[in-house]
């Protein structure tokens, strides 16, 4: 018998949504919500304090996920995700500070800051959905597209080598490196748990599917067909060499967790620095009743 | 409540029906829990949410104990949610919500459920409590 | 309120206007500035740096003038009052920023101590050519505030001003030096932080499920919550709505970027300063601002030494322009003279604002050096001869 009920429980992640926004804009079978599900169970996994936690995104269509979880969100300027969250960081430490935006637009014109940001090391949790596109825009070429696909900026195939993130973001100096894929649900979920608990600059690629344009431009089927795609032709690799976990069109996907180091983060580093030359004289708190009175 | 007569290959008007009740209900969802044959109520149970669904299939397709179909019925944006076709199955892991894009569906575990063979089990391995 | 003690450097000092323009930022309560170098304004931070570990704050460098100015957004949202400074080249990037904080209503101060453009220009000589662009640089319909100090004292109180009304409004003021201005040493008094008004933040006090961080009540301006004080609020710079959700219809646009104008236009008289001098039956106005007044004033005694009636109208606040002020004088006066170390940007407001009602002469300058008192002089003969 089927009984159709009044049904008062409760979705794991529906408290961290703004409900009265749903349903949200993604394409069917995009993975963007997806990663959010694993977001949600990782903040309820690590018991993190929601009022501390603040979620910067950028532009695009990951960039709007800032406008659907219920936390302090800042929807900033293409690119600028991660200084903006950088100036929020320093101006209040206690902040757990993520930045969830997409590949184009941390990679492409927000490149200059992800590289600096992990020079820094930077006490920022960066989630990177990587559907090797520019998806919001249209369907362009992004750093990561592939060789051989075909985009609307690139009708006859691109030619450009494609940024290997992992390896980009490790050389930079990120203490926290992983890449999973949206089929990996309960893996993303843990590593964003991880990346919690490091202080310093952790930074997660999830590599999803953007159905209406990279998936249909390419002929790869869709949302579900690239899920499938992912379950064959994922491989996890563990503390593989970040150089040999590139992406080609349709190959392996290197996924795992490449990079756990330790590293004092820029805020440590900042306060011993000043402790060694100014002693006493130096004021760690930044002292904010001269703000609101 | 309306009592439905089918799990599957479920007439139209029926899910029609049944749609006009979700969707006066507060968030537009329904939940299926299943009495089965001898009384038992099934490990776990799923919850949908109509109309934030897409139809993107991945509920169905990953569900490890193939518990989902997709519908015949619409919403109101003409996707076919999914509907649950055997209830007997669900174990109540909630892959299904922690892979829905669209936060249209989870399922849990129904409380203090055994099923027989699994109570004779228990009662046969002694008293450790 | 009055400032906070730790911020203020009380005393008489010998120094220039960067310097002046960091200590004004410090009494103001600024506990964060991010910065990019650029001639003529790095000293700002570099003063910034060396000062704000000894009072309880953060200093930090950007890769670019892109990140410096959103870097300081993100720290205003967390709590403090917030700054960066630049030059031409710089203020050129910052202006998509420049546009966000207006649209989100961040309240931040943007230094630009104009140097000679464009593009890489003259980077140690001045200008004042950034005047429009202070104005207009950013893409959309938005309002700033910009001031123009003309010596390292007003360096100092009028940083404490811009901070003031970038809270009291919730807009990001540009504050329009320039080279001279910037690198000219002089005495600057700094009084005892109980003799310094300082604007709070409009912090809100509702409740959480009370409060719209988008909402006003009447006076245009809404109240503003920090991140990490449980409010979970959302900040875009897409068209929003109240609850500052995209909301993205002309209904919307309209009702947003209208209170976005009018929060400031409203409140023009309020906001705008000038130093005005023997207006009543003047025949000729001298409007100027920055370091050209300076030389403007010699240029306006040795008029009056030939006995001319020339009346001083000096723009402390740039924008919004005042140009209640100059229709009102041109029902008067005969002509506007306008120096400026630009090829005329402010010339057309006060042509605009006169409406052809009293002539308007501008004497521009390509930037690089300040005028000769007597260009400005011969300026005022013509004017008189109209």
């Amino acid at each position: 018998m089927l009984n159709v009920l009044q049904d008062d429980t409760v979705n794991p992640v529906e408290p961290f949504l703004r409900t009265d926004r749903m349903p949200h804009i993604w394409c069917p079978g995009c993975g963007i919500g997806t990663t959010v599900n694993s977001f949600a169970r990782a903040l309820i996994e690590s018991k993190i304090d929601l009022q501390s936690l603040a979620l910067v995104s950028g532009i695009g269509c990951t960039g709007r996920v800032a406008g659907y979880v219920k936390l302090d969100s800042f929807h900033t300027t293409h690119g600028r995700a991660i200084p903006f969250a950088t100036g929020l960081k320093l101006a209040n430490p206690k902040l757990n500070v993520v930045v969830y935006s997409g590949d184009g637009d941390l990679s492409a014109i927000g490149g200059n800051h992800l590289i600096h940001a992990a020079r820094r090391n930077i006490d920022l949790k960066v989630i990177c959905v990587n559907n090797l596109i520019y998806a919001m825009t249209g369907g362009q070429t992004a750093p990561t597209t592939p060789g051989h696909a075909t985009t609307s900026t690139n009708p006859y195939g691109t030619f450009e080598p494609a940024f290997n993130l992992p390896h980009l973001v490790e050389a930079a100096g990120a203490v926290y490196v992983a890449r999973w894929t949206t089929f990996h649900v309960r893996q993303l979920s843990r590593s964003i748990s991880e990346a919690f608990q490091k202080k310093g600059f952790s930074f997660i690629e999830v590599i999803s599917p953007c159905p209406t344009l990279y998936q249909r431009r390419n002929k790869m089927g869709d949302g579900l067909d690239t899920m499938k795609y992912y379950k064959e032709k994922s491989k996890v690799k563990h503390g593989a060499p970040t150089s040999e976990v590139g992406l080609t069109l349709n190959g392996e996907i290197a996924v795992g967790k490449f990079v756990d180091r330790d590293r004092p983060d820029y805020q440590t580093m900042m306060r011993a620095q000043y402790h060694e030359s100014l002693g006493d004289r130096y004021i760690e708190e930044p002292e904010m009743e001269c703000v609101c009175g | 409540m309306l009592t439905l007569t089918a799990i599957c290959d479920v007439d139209h008007t029926i899910w029609r029906d049944a749609r006009s009740i979700i969707t006066s209900c507060v968030v537009g969802k329904w939940s299926e829990s299943y009495s089965l044959p001898g009384g038992i109520v099934a490990k776990g149970r799923v919850s949908i949410v109509v109309e934030r669904c897409k139809a993107c299939g991945f509920c169905v397709e990953f569900c490890p104990t193939h518990v989902l179909a997709l519908s015949s019925a619409f919403n109101s944006k003409g996707y076919h949610p999914p509907h649950v076709v055997h209830p007997e199955k669900c174990s109540g892991c909630d892959l299904c919500g922690m892979y829905c894009p669209d936060f249209a569906i989870y399922g849990m575990k129904v409380p203090g459920v055994k099923y027989p063979d699994e109570a004779k089990a228990e009662k046969t391995a002694g008293g450790e409590q | 309120m009055k400032a906070d003690p730790h911020g203020v450097l009380t005393g008489t000092h010998f120094i220039d206007g960067d310097h002046a323009c960091c200590e004004g930022a410090l009494a103001a309560g600024a506990r964060f500035a991010a910065g990019y170098p650029i001639t003529p304004s790095t000293e700002v931070v570099e003063r910034f740096a060396s000062r704000v570990p000894t009072v309880g704050g953060s200093f930090i460098q950007m890769e670019d003038e892109l990140a410096a100015s959103i870097a300081l957004q993100g720290a205003v949202w967390g709590g403090a009052k917030a700054f960066t400074v630049t030059s031409g080249p710089g203020f050129s990037l910052m202006m998509e920023h420049i546009g966000y904080a207006a649209m989100t209503e961040t309240p931040c101060v943007f230094v630009d101590v104009q140097r000679g453009g464009p593009s890489t220009g003259l980077p140690t000589l001045p200008a004042q050519a950034d005047m429009m662009q202070a104005r207009w640089g950013s893409h959309g319909d938005y309002e700033i505030i910009a001031l123009c100090p003309n010596s390292p004292q007003e360096c100092f109180d009028l940083t404490i001003k811009a901070f003031n009304m970038a809270e009291e409004f919730r807009v990001p003021v540009m504050f329009m030096m320039d080279e001279v201005v910037g690198h000219m040493t002089e005495k600057v008094v700094i009084p005892p932080a109980d003799q310094i008004e300082v604007v709070p933040r409009k912090h809100t006090r509702k409740s959480i499920e009370e409060y719209l961080p988008y909402g006003t009540n009447g006076d245009m301006v809404p109240e503003m919550a920090h991140a990490g004080e449980g409010y979970k609020f959302h900040v875009t710079g897409l068209t929003h709505d109240e609850r500052g959700y995209p909301n993205m219809t002309p209904q919307t646009q309209d009702k947003l970027v209208k209170r976005l104008q009018n929060k400031v236009r409203n409140a023009a008289d309020r906001i705008c300063l000038v130093e005005e001098d023997h207006l009543d039956g003047a025949d000729i106005v001298v409007v100027s601002y920055g370091i050209t007044s300076r030389v403007a004033q010699r240029a306006i005694d040795l008029g009056r030494d030939r006995g001319m009636k020339i009346g001083k109208l000096r723009l402390i606040t740039a924008w919004p322009f005042p140009d209640k002020k100059i229709a009102e004088l041109a029902s008067r006066v005969k002509a506007f003279v306008v120096p400026e170390l630009n090829l005329g940007q402010m010339v057309r407001e006060v042509e605009r604002s006169a409406a052809g009602r009293a002539k308007t002469f501008a004497v521009p300058h390509a930037g690089g050096g300040v005028h000769n008192p007597e260009e400005i002089l011969k300026a005022i003969v013509e004017a008189s001869r109209c």
